[in-house]
């Protein structure tokens, strides 16, 4: 049997661990000798350390400086680019209106070779002067509305006949104007109400002698208009929408987000089936939005002319010409 | 060349274990005894055992308690592992992240003991056998990736068996 020899690694560790409870009897103040000098010795790799994560954080602020700047920039440029096209959107509607009124003076230039005769038209359009009677400048209540719009509402009321009430006359809401005509000058629900070339509102409720105007700013309004812009030169016809009132002001819904809008384009009457073949004023945009990824603007309108500071309006009727009608029974045998 | 490898990341160690962010509590892996575990790995039993006192003597420089015991530990800890490692054939990711995890938590357990009964403070308590365990499997984690990390990048880094041997 041989004897194995004692391997090196063996014997270093029999003598660390000799030197290693020699050390144990060390005395205190030398350890801490020791101690001292194998923290100070870590210090220098403190501070690299320190340093490289100063560094790393400098560079990555830097990092993020830098790109917040280019996404600044980015922004700007993107805005400065939508400046462009709207103004090259403009420009080409002006373009296109421009050729519209070149096409119309062609064809009345240069006419068909066929004589054509001039024929009246099928409706005409007038206007009844009215006085406004009463006017609280309420807010446009929907319900005491819906009393004089004379809906599907019933009541009763503490007065009869010996107060000198009769029927088909008006219950009258305190919040809605009155005018000084009715069914005895042929007017009729829904007619357009005009201070001056302004639309105020429409005729509500119909009574033997007056009626009850429903101005643009009542909840229950609803019209078609339309947005024009005018420029130095000519004025330019833009998108479609429907015009309704909100209580206080009125609201231009369902305007496509392709269509340019901007706060002043005036809100009028659908250009091409205006009565009496001009467009009214409805009023002015004042605040337009649109939304990321929103279906349609979002535009408030002003009306152009305050109802509660009007005391004569006028009442647009449409009705068959005459003229026409008479033709017909010329015609007739 | 390997030697100076060491050294430096012996002082690497050193100054992790000693860094500022590493007092704030919570467990962390002992960048010391995964020093010492890449050297049982990668150097012959003599020149293991030389690291491994080194590392004890860092280690009982940053320890409350007399210097010395993490020395002769160190040393007998490194002669074992590397003993154990060649006569098994210990070569593969698995049998690292088991040397660096028994070589940190049987440390922790022996080395701590020792201190106290130094010190006369209570040999042994469960949550130093928690905190041992735990940061052992910590140490043993951290060993297993930068092993796979190292081994995929750089193929050849270790000796053979037999060159160790």
């Amino acid at each position: 049997m041989t004897e194995e020899p004692a391997s090196p690694g063996r014997f270093l560790a029999v003598v660390c661990s000799l030197a290693g409870a020699a050390a144990c009897c060390l005395p205190a103040t030398l350890a801490d000798r020791l101690r001292s000098g194998v923290r100070d010795a870590a210090a220098p790799g403190h501070i690299a350390l320190t340093t490289a994560r100063q560094t790393m954080d400098r560079y990555w602020r830097t990092q993020r400086a830098t790109q917040q700047q280019a996404d600044a920039d980015r922004i700007v440029e993107l805005e400065r680019q939508v400046a462009e096209l709207t103004r090259q959107s403009l420009q080409w509607q002006t373009r296109a209106a421009t050729l519209a009124t070149d096409l119309d003076r062609a064809r009345t230039e240069h006419p068909l070779t066929i004589a054509s005769k001039p024929t009246q038209p099928l409706l005409i359009a007038d206007a009844l002067e009215a006085r406004v009677l009463s006017w609280e400048g309420g807010r446009g209540d929907a319900e005491t509305a819906g009393i004089a719009a004379g809906e599907s509402w019933r009541a009763v009321l503490d007065r009869g006949r010996d107060r000198g009430v009769h029927s088909e006359e008006l219950v009258l809401a305190a919040n809605e104007p009155v005018v000084d005509l009715g069914a005895d000058q042929r007017v009729e629900a829904d007619q357009p109400v005009l201070a001056g070339r302004s639309i105020v509102g429409r005729i509500g409720a119909v009574g033997a002698w007056t009626s009850t105007i429903q101005p643009l700013t009542s909840p229950k309004f609803r019209g078609h208009a339309q947005l024009i812009r005018s420029s130095s030169d000519q004025t330019v016809e833009g998108a479609s929408g429907v015009l309704s009132g909100t209580g206080t002001g009125c609201r231009l819904e369902f305007v496509a987000p392709t269509e340019p809008v901007r706060v002043g384009d005036l809100v009028v009457t659908p250009v091409r089936q205006s009565p009496g073949g001009e467009p009214l004023l409805f009023g002015r945009v004042t605040r337009a939005e649109l939304a990321p990824g929103a279906s349609h603007w979002s535009i408030e309108v002003e009306p152009a002319c305050d109802l509660s500071k009007t005391s004569r309006v006028s009442i647009l009727r449409i009705h068959l010409n005459s003229r026409r009608a008479a033709a017909m029974a010329e015609r007739t045998p | 060349m390997r030697h100076i490898l060491f050294l430096t990341l012996a002082y690497t160690a050193l100054v992790l274990e000693t860094a500022p962010w590493t007092r704030g509590g919570g467990a962390l892996p002992s960048s010391l005894w995964l020093v010492a575990a890449a050297a049982i790995w990668t150097m012959p039993g003599s020149r293991a055992v030389l690291w491994c006192a080194l590392l004890g003597f860092l280690s009982d420089c940053l320890a409350n308690g007399p210097i010395g015991i993490g020395v002769a530990l160190g040393a007998v800890l490194g002669w074992l592992f590397s003993a154990v490692r060649l006569q098994g054939r210990l070569d593969s990711a698995p049998a690292f992240f088991l040397l660096t995890l028994s070589l940190t938590t049987i440390f922790a357990l022996t080395a701590e003991p020792a201190r106290r009964l130094f010190e006369r403070a209570g040999p042994f308590s469960v949550a130093l056998l928690q905190g041992a365990i735990g940061r052992g499997c910590l140490t043993g984690l951290a060993g297993v990736i930068l092993f796979i990390g190292i081994r995929s990048v750089l193929p050849r880094t270790s000796p053979s068996l037999d060159e160790l041997a």
